[in-house]
């Protein structure tokens, strides 16, 4: 609660009148004292009772990632009887405020809100705030406003063309064909216990008298394993460019259809593909921190091509290079 | 900028001035800077130009040098000059309204002008203007709330507006009866002009009550706990010498009476023989306190009250204020008092007046006996009438009244009376007082007026002081309904706004917790050095709620873990530990090990880092055991 330049100077006003009054012990000049402190009182109740109870719920149209502008559409919901008046909703990474004249009570406000989210992550209470001086002009008070639900921003994107010929380059060194899930037919083997039956080879099934399954032909290439470095020692605004890399590099080869394992301490996302999937490794990007991790994760077998994202060259990670068929150093971009 | 709030801003500048003239001590002359308030608004309503803040502050400088002029030479009074600088300035302002903090300015200016009509006037109109000051004074916040979001217009505020009024009404009212009051003003004088009246100083020309006979300015108000027979005598003051031009009160004994309890007693009453009066007297210049005789206690917020010898009561110092009072008085004791020479002063040439009472009362009757027979021949003989002519050159007013013109008013009679009954031996003074009263039924009480001011006749029998009134009775006009209507509201607003004081705060404490009192308990009165100590006591317990509640501000803000934690460090000092800001919980922890604080203090610092720093889960249970934890600590009932 603050009180506002025309609240001081009332206030002002208000001490000098409550010094005529005693010194006068003048009845009208306590009647025009008690005006005013009923002025200063109820500007403080109402402007408690109107900011209070009021929940939002912001979502978007579709995901949402760190420093790209995006219109958030706002539901604001007054839990209250009364109706309240004059809010003003704003968030720090808000590009404009959103202003609301009236809720009815229990009634909602519905209003769209321009957001270009600064940093990536959780967004919940306290990051949202709305404010008010409502009814007079003496106070203006700013709170938290409960937020139902929780907003995830993913890591900024990075325009990453100029290394994706470099990475393809390097991956085509190593194609090496090997069972798994391709299109192309690789071999047929015995139905063995769980196998998919849509797989049976009818035809040569027939022909040895016994079910034989199809094993399709898959590239080792198409796997991509991303190791990002998120150990300590902090290293912020590094490890930050490095999640935002680990993140484009997924979007990229998920988009055209490799299968995608991101790896990090305390945090591992397997081989998988599709829309679903990258939205996993955003969600575990949005969120990842930096550990002091006590496991060697990082020494996982080594499968597909492998992408270390390190933070620089004195990264504590810097050993799992050498397993790595690529690693690029944040602090070098 | 709508009309609405424009429109506002003009009426609050107009209520301000409105505020002062109607207090009717405005020099005309000097608030004649106040009509540009016409020119400014109208131009402002056509969306004219404003003026520069050159020309502002050029016409701003010039108020200033007649303001001094004003306070030096015209009217001589700083406080007038003020109120008169005042209305200038709003018509300055009416040119230079250009930014809603403009608007402002001219709402604290209104409202200045309202403080200062408060010092002036103590009549109704001020209330109804403080009525219609509040509610736009509301309304013009509120849009100016919305002015300064930039959204005036968009938002409907009729019904927050009118909610909000009545809010402010309620809370007004609230605070007003909350606030303590200074019975007395400390520096400064009242600038309230009491009404003029004759009659009630100890030195009254004749012929005086003539001039307020015609005036219906009302003097006080009066309400009576019991229905009583008039007639109503409220008696102000005796006068036991005449010199032929003017009564003189020469007693010079006069006796302090200190408070006993609520009241002045002045002599010991039985509860069940007195008529209590509520009086509320309007500031008179006089210190007289009236009321039926014979007076036996008064409670009236001062320190003293003097009581003189012929039972004549007045307030030091009372000076022209309204008062509010209660009189306890014996209408069926006479006062006793006792033959002394100067209720027996005779002026001179008197001669005629002596051999005239002595025709009319005869040889051989008790003074009873002749009192009576001065009184109904006065009545009978003599013609009632307030246009006196002066009497003839050598003649004396009593005689002219008496021989000459036989006519006259209440002074003549009760003077001729009283002339009348020394010659016949009798011991007598004239009391001047009012008389009468309309009662209004509209609120059960009498309205006295300038018009009711009477002088009757008090003399001695035997050894009782009886009331005599030779006057003849005139018929009285009844007012109009509306008059009386209007009187009994301003009867509200002296009773309950203009007159409140700390006894009606006591009082309404009393009847709110009158259910929950305790009969045993010794009736708290407060008087003096006591009300010094309540007061004392009042104001560290509100200075101890004040910091109890920032206190608490203080820590809402934390959540439950960081509040306990706090509390504990809070703890570990008052128990005497050395805690600074920089200490840390791992400090803490062997700070109480050392100071044997026992497990409970461990537990709690290892809850605290687990839920502030780690990502432990506060259950209901847990918070639970926080605070078993420091209540132990708190009491000194842990494991050592």
């Amino acid at each position: 609660m603050k009180l506002t330049r025309e609240g001081k100077r009332f206030l002002l006003a208000a001490v000098l009148i409550a010094v005529a009054a005693v010194n006068t012990g003048n009845n009208l000049i306590y009647l025009i004292l008690s005006l005013m402190l009923s002025f200063i009182v109820l500007s403080y109740l109402i402007l408690r009772l109107n900011l209070a109870g009021l929940v939002l719920e912001v979502s978007a149209a579709g995901p949402l990632f760190a420093e790209e502008q995006v219109s958030v559409k706002l539901l604001v919901y007054n839990r209250k009887k009364v109706p309240v008046y004059s809010v003003i909703i704003t968030a720090s990474d808000a590009a404009e405020q959103v202003y609301c004249g009236h809720i009815a009570g229990h009634g909602v406000f519905r209003d769209r809100m321009k957001m270009c989210f600064r940093k990536r992550g959780l967004y919940a209470y306290g990051d949202f705030v709305v404010q008010s001086g409502f009814p007079f002009i003496l106070f203006r008070k700013s709170m938290s406003v409960h937020l139902s639900g929780q907003v995830l921003v993913y890591p900024k994107l990075l325009d990453i063309r100029h290394m994706i010929d470099i990475i393809e380059g390097r991956q085509d060194e190593g194609v090496v064909a090997v069972r798994g899930r391709g299109d192309e037919v690789y071999s047929l083997r015995a139905f063995q216990h769980g196998d998919d039956w849509r797989r049976i080879h009818w035809k040569a099934s027939a022909r040895q008298n016994e079910f034989l399954i199809r094993e399709y032909v898959e590239y080792a290439s198409q796997q991509i394993s991303i190791l990002l470095d998120n150990l300590l020692p902090s290293d912020g605004e590094h490890f930050e460019t490095a999640v935002s890399l680990a993140a484009s590099i997924a979007q990229h080869f998920i988009e055209r259809g490799h299968l995608v394992r991101l790896i990090a301490a305390r945090k591992t996302i397997s081989f998988g593909s599709g829309n679903e999937h990258l939205l996993s490794i955003l969600d575990a990007l949005a969120l990842i921190a930096e550990q002091d991790e006590e496991r060697d994760v990082y020494g996982l077998k080594a499968e597909g091509f492998t992408i270390a994202v390190l933070k620089s060259g004195q990264s504590s990670l810097r050993s799992a290079v050498a397993s790595a068929d690529l690693a690029i150093y944040a602090d070098t971009l | 900028m709508p009309i609405l709030y424009k429109s506002i801003t003009a009426i609050l500048a107009l209520t301000g001035c409105v505020s002062l003239l109607i207090t009717g001590e405005m020099n005309l002359l000097m608030c004649t800077g106040g009509l540009s308030i016409f020119v400014g608004y109208y131009r402002f309503f056509r969306n004219r130009d404003q003026a520069t803040k050159l020309v502002a502050a050029i016409l701003a400088q010039a108020a200033l040098f007649v303001f001094l002029a004003d306070a030096t030479i015209i009217t001589g009074d700083v406080f007038l000059a003020v109120a008169h600088m005042t209305i200038t300035f709003q018509g300055i302002k009416s040119f230079d309204l250009k930014e809603p903090w403009d608007h402002l300015q001219v709402y604290f200016m209104s409202l200045l002008q309202l403080i200062i009509a408060s010092e002036l006037t103590r009549a109704l109109t001020f209330g109804v203007i403080f009525m219609i000051f509040m509610v736009l004074l509301v309304t013009a916040m509120v849009l100016s709330h919305f002015l300064k979001e930039g959204t005036l217009g968009r938002v409907r505020i009729r019904r927050p507006v009118m909610a909000i009024v009545m809010l402010t009404i309620a809370c007004t009212a609230i605070f007003f009866m909350l606030i303590p009051r200074t019975p007395q003003r400390f520096i400064g004088k009242s600038h309230i002009r009491g009404i003029k009246t004759v009659g009630f100083s100890d030195k009254v020309d004749f012929g005086s009550f003539g001039d307020i006979k015609l005036d219906q300015t009302v003097v006080m108000r009066i309400e009576i706990d019991r229905e009583i027979r008039p007639p109503y005598y409220w008696r102000g003051i005796a006068m036991d010498s005449f010199d032929g031009i003017s009564w003189r009160n020469t007693t010079k004994q006069k006796s302090r009476i200190l408070r006993t309890g609520d009241e002045f007693v002045i002599s010991p009453y039985n509860q069940e023989h007195v008529v209590e009066q509520r009086i509320y007297l309007e500031p008179i210049d006089s210190e007289v306190i009236f009321g039926l005789a014979k007076m036996t206690a008064v409670n009236v917020e001062t320190f003293s009250l003097l009581v003189d010898d012929a039972m004549g009561v007045t307030i030091p110092g009372k000076l022209s204020r309204r008062i509010k009072y209660t009189v306890r008085s014996d209408t069926t004791t006479p006062s006793k008092g006792r033959r002394e020479e100067q209720y027996l002063q005779m002026p001179v040439g008197t001669e005629k007046i002596i051999s005239l009472s002595k025709s009319i009362s005869g040889e051989g009757t008790s003074d009873a006996e002749k009192a009576s027979a001065v009184e109904i021949y006065l009545k009978r003989n003599y013609v009632y009438s307030l246009s006196t002519m002066p009497p003839p050159v050598g003649m004396s007013v009593l005689e002219d009244f008496l021989f000459n013109s036989k006519a006259g008013f209440c002074e003549h009679y009760a003077s001729s009376m009283v002339i009348m009954l020394r010659g016949l031996g009798i011991p007598s003074r004239v009391v001047n007082g009012f008389y009468g009263g309309e009662r209004n039924e509209y609120g059960n009480y009498f309205i006295v007026r300038q018009s009711d001011a009477h002088a009757w006749v008090e003399a001695l029998i035997g050894n009782e002081w009886r009331r005599f009134d030779p006057t003849p009775a005139v018929a009285a006009q009844k007012p109009p309904t509306l008059s009386l209507l209007l009187d009994s509201l301003r009867l509200q607003w002296t009773r309950y706004v203009v007159g409140f004081s700390s006894d009606d705060q006591k009082e309404i404490v009393r009847t709110l917790t009158s259910p929950f009192t305790l009969k045993w308990l010794p009736r708290l009165r407060l008087s003096g050095f006591r009300t010094v100590i309540l007061w004392s006591l009042l104001l560290a317990l509100a200075i101890w709620l004040l910091y109890a509640a920032l206190r608490k501000i203080r820590f809402r803000r934390y959540s439950f873990v960081t509040r306990t934690y706090l509390e504990f460090r809070d703890l570990l000092r008052k128990k005497g530990v050395s805690v600074t800001d920089a200490m840390t919980a791992g400090d803490l922890l062997k700070v109480s090990r050392k100071g044997r604080f026992g497990i409970e203090a461990e537990e709690l610092l290892n809850l605290y880092e687990s839920h502030r720093f780690g990502s432990r889960e506060m259950t209901d249970s847990v918070r639970q055991r926080y605070r078993e934890l420091l209540k132990k600590l708190r009491t000194g009932k842990g494991t050592e």
